[in-house]
């Protein structure tokens, strides 16, 4: 792994200033305006609340800018609606052609890929030196064809090297003003952490079937000893036995599933750099899994109204766990030369739920 | 004049720099402590919106970018030059507590009013104008799709079948909009009793359906209800609702991970039976006109839904706020006027 970076540096970490209370009342206007126009102020929210977490966003002294425009995201919106729209009419008429039209939307995968990255980072300002992406869409085709292709021929066991591909396309493409970004992971420390989470799914797996006998071999040992009580017991047994079967369950897969992502968002980050910085992000597993337990409960139990609170925790305790790693001041990084873009990729591409970006 | 400290940024390099700004009215923006001093015209200036308490950025026309926390000097300038009242009555409703319990009521009560009667509405009016011949395709392609999974072809015979098809002339003919209906047998096991409404005009009953009718007036009922499915134009409403809904649910939690938002699956569900019960009770409505037009007892239609209970009494029959129908002695109460007897 090649560091760019020459020692000595310094240690920047990223500060979170957002708080729930504040942001609850910002989401709650958005909410009930988003309502009340039938969706068209939804625009202007999504705005308001990105916005709210760039400002938020600190690093040595000055906060992140989100710059998108709203008219041009209600543009975007619009169009990706009525593409939305015509394609739920034609799939519901003739789900043949709609399956046709899901592949061929896959065409258009890379350009929405490219456009949707490129919005969203020249929206994204940082002491009013934008960000930007230079893939082009047949750069992005060359990375999804040869990367799918992997997928497909290895049966889906190449998928770590497809993650790769398309995190290495953004970040190397990605610059600050005139800054580039280099990628320095490899395709081997995907496949490190899909291995790892296999292996906690096998343990699982192990723990499972542990449970499960012990559950089973109780359910014997009652129906068979308890003379009369026999019914009642063993069906109450047998409920708590398939209770927590698919508890286990659920916390196995949980647990692989969270400690993928973290691993990835750490590995991904920690490997931007250039001889000029370098990030850090250092999450724990079992802090994020308590995040998402605690978030997950409470928003049920809120009936949705704690969301705002979960988003701002979760924003803290990711970005906060962020540090930059660079040669004293950053004064100096110059601006490069762009032009705005339409937000109709990102939009299309947030409709049809497309993985974009990080 | 208004004065305030800032942070000034030339938009060509990520360096720093403290700036004095003033405003001098009528409308010049002159920044000072820099090499030399700059001046803008207000009107090729943007202020961006006070949010929360974060930093207020007041963006110039070569690209330059001034920040500033001074939030009450940035609302003076916007106060003389008679502009922003908006934003700023928006910050007064995001930063007041007193506004919390308002705001949470009056979203609740038009998420209420979007979900009950707002979507419904729309859909309607949209599936008016979807033209006939869209319609026609998805009914042919539904019925396709059954043939192919759950029907079998009819084991009745062809007079008893044409006999049941007059019973829907008059009521074919009674409606404003011609729709051409029409009336398919199947048998199937798994369905066992039933009919079904499709949006190109076909209903399509089931031998064991006819088998379980007493009298021709049952069978008038139940082609009644479901050609008030085909003149409402339910399945295209659920199909326009049950989209639409998502986008609503989506927009709701898009704060949320891939994780939690399995949460926001639950609702979307519960919406959605609400709104197949609603359509089973308009259907029912339009067959009760239909069945009073013709001096058709509504216990007939009663009646059949009685023994349809009864044919699927093995059918672990959901009667709670995921059921895609009524309870049916509700249904039977809102025929007869009364509470059923227990069959």
């Amino acid at each position: 792994m090649a560091i760019l970076l020459a020692p000595p540096y310094f240690h920047t970490p990223f500060r979170f200033t957002g708080n729930g209370r504040e942001y609850f009342r910002i989401w709650i206007v958005n909410l009930l305006l988003t309502i009340l126009t039938l969706g068209i102020y939804s625009a202007w929210a999504k705005v308001r609340k990105q916005r709210y977490f760039y400002s938020n966003t600190w690093l040595e002294g000055e906060p992140f800018d989100y710059l998108a425009d709203p008219v041009k995201i209600l543009k975007g919106r619009l169009l990706a609606l009525a593409i939305f729209g015509v394609y739920i009419l034609i799939a519901s008429a003739d789900p043949l052609i709609g399956l046709l039209l899901t592949v061929a939307a896959l065409v258009f995968y890379p350009w929405l890929f490219v456009m949707a990255t490129r919005f969203k980072w020249r929206n994204s300002a940082y002491r009013n030196i934008r960000f930007d992406f230079r893939g082009t869409p047949f750069q992005a085709a060359a990375v999804f064809i040869k990367s799918g292709l992997v997928v497909l021929l290895t049966l889906g066991f190449g998928t770590p090297y497809f993650e790769y591909k398309r995190r290495d396309l953004v970040v190397s493409n990605t610059t600050y003003g005139t800054t580039p970004f280099t990628f320095s992971a490899t395709a081997g420390n995907f496949f490190g952490i899909y291995i790892r989470a296999l292996g906690l799914v096998l343990v699982g797996v192990l723990i499972f079937f542990a449970v499960a006998t012990v559950a089973f071999t109780f359910i014997f040992a009652t129906s068979s000893t308890v003379g009369f009580l026999l019914t009642t017991s063993s069906v109450v047994a047998e409920y708590l036995a398939a209770f927590l079967l698919t508890a286990v369950y659920f916390a196995v897969y949980s647990v692989a599933f969270v400690y993928r992502n973290t691993a990835m968002a750490n590995l991904v980050f920690s490997n931007i750099a250039n001889d000029r910085f370098k990030l850090k992000s250092d999450l724990a597993v079992g802090a994020m899994i308590k995040l998402y337990l605690i978030n997950g409960v409470v928003i049920v139990a809120s009936l949705g109204l704690m969301i705002p609170w979960a988003a701002i925790r979760m924003a803290r305790y990711r970005i906060e766990h962020l540090t930059l790693l660079h040669h004293g001041d950053l004064d100096d990084f110059i601006a490069g030369e762009q032009e705005q873009t339409s937000a109709a990729g990102e939009e299309i591409a947030e409709i049809f739920d497309f993985d974009i970006g990080l | 004049m208004i004065r305030f400290e800032a942070f000034y940024f030339d938009g060509k390099s990520s360096r720093k720099r403290a700036a004095e700004v003033e405003f001098s009215p009528p409308g010049t923006l002159r920044i000072g402590g820099l090499e030399k001093d700059l001046r803008y015209p207000l009107a090729e200036v943007r202020f961006s919106s006070q949010l929360g308490s974060t930093v207020r950025s007041v963006y110039l026309p070569d690209g330059a970018k001034l920040e500033t926390t001074d939030h009450q000097a940035i609302d003076a300038i916007l106060e003389q030059i008679q502009t922003g009242g908006w934003g700023r009555l928006r910050h007064l409703l995001e930063s007041r507590s007193r506004f919390i319990l308002p705001m949470v009521a009056m979203t609740i009560l038009s998420l209420w009013g979007l979900i009950g009667y707002g979507l419904p509405f729309l859909a309607t009016q949209v599936a008016r104008a979807v033209p006939a011949g869209l319609r026609e395709t998805m009914g042919e392609e539904a019925l396709a799709m059954l043939d192919g999974a759950l029907l079998r072809p009819s084991d009745l015979e062809p007079a008893t079948q044409d006999s049941i098809r007059l019973l829907l002339v008059p009521i074919s003919a009674g409606m404003e909009n011609i729709y051409d209906l029409r009336l398919e047998f199947r048998a199937s096991g798994r369905l066992g009793a039933n009919a079904l409404a499709l949006p190109s005009g076909v209903i399509v009953m089931t031998d064991d359906l006819v088998r379980l009718a007493e009298h021709a007036e049952d069978l008038t009922a139940v082609l009644a209800h479901e050609a008030g499915h085909i003149v409402q134009r339910h399945s295209l409403r659920q199909l326009l609702q049950s989209a639409a809904i998502v986008l609503v649910m989506a927009s709701l939690t898009g704060d949320l991970t891939s994780l939690t938002s399995l949460s926001a699956a639950l609702p979307t569900l519960l919406v959605n039976a609400g709104y197949s019960r609603a359509f089973e009770r308009e259907a029912d409505e339009f067959a009760l006109d239909y069945l009073a037009s013709q001096g058709i007892s509504s216990s007939h239609f009663a009646h059949i839904l009685l023994r349809l209970v009864a044919a699927h009494s093995d059918d672990p029959e959901v009667h709670n706020y995921l059921a895609s129908h009524p309870k049916t002695s509700q249904r039977i109460e809102a025929i007869t006027g009364s509470r059923p007897r227990q069959p």
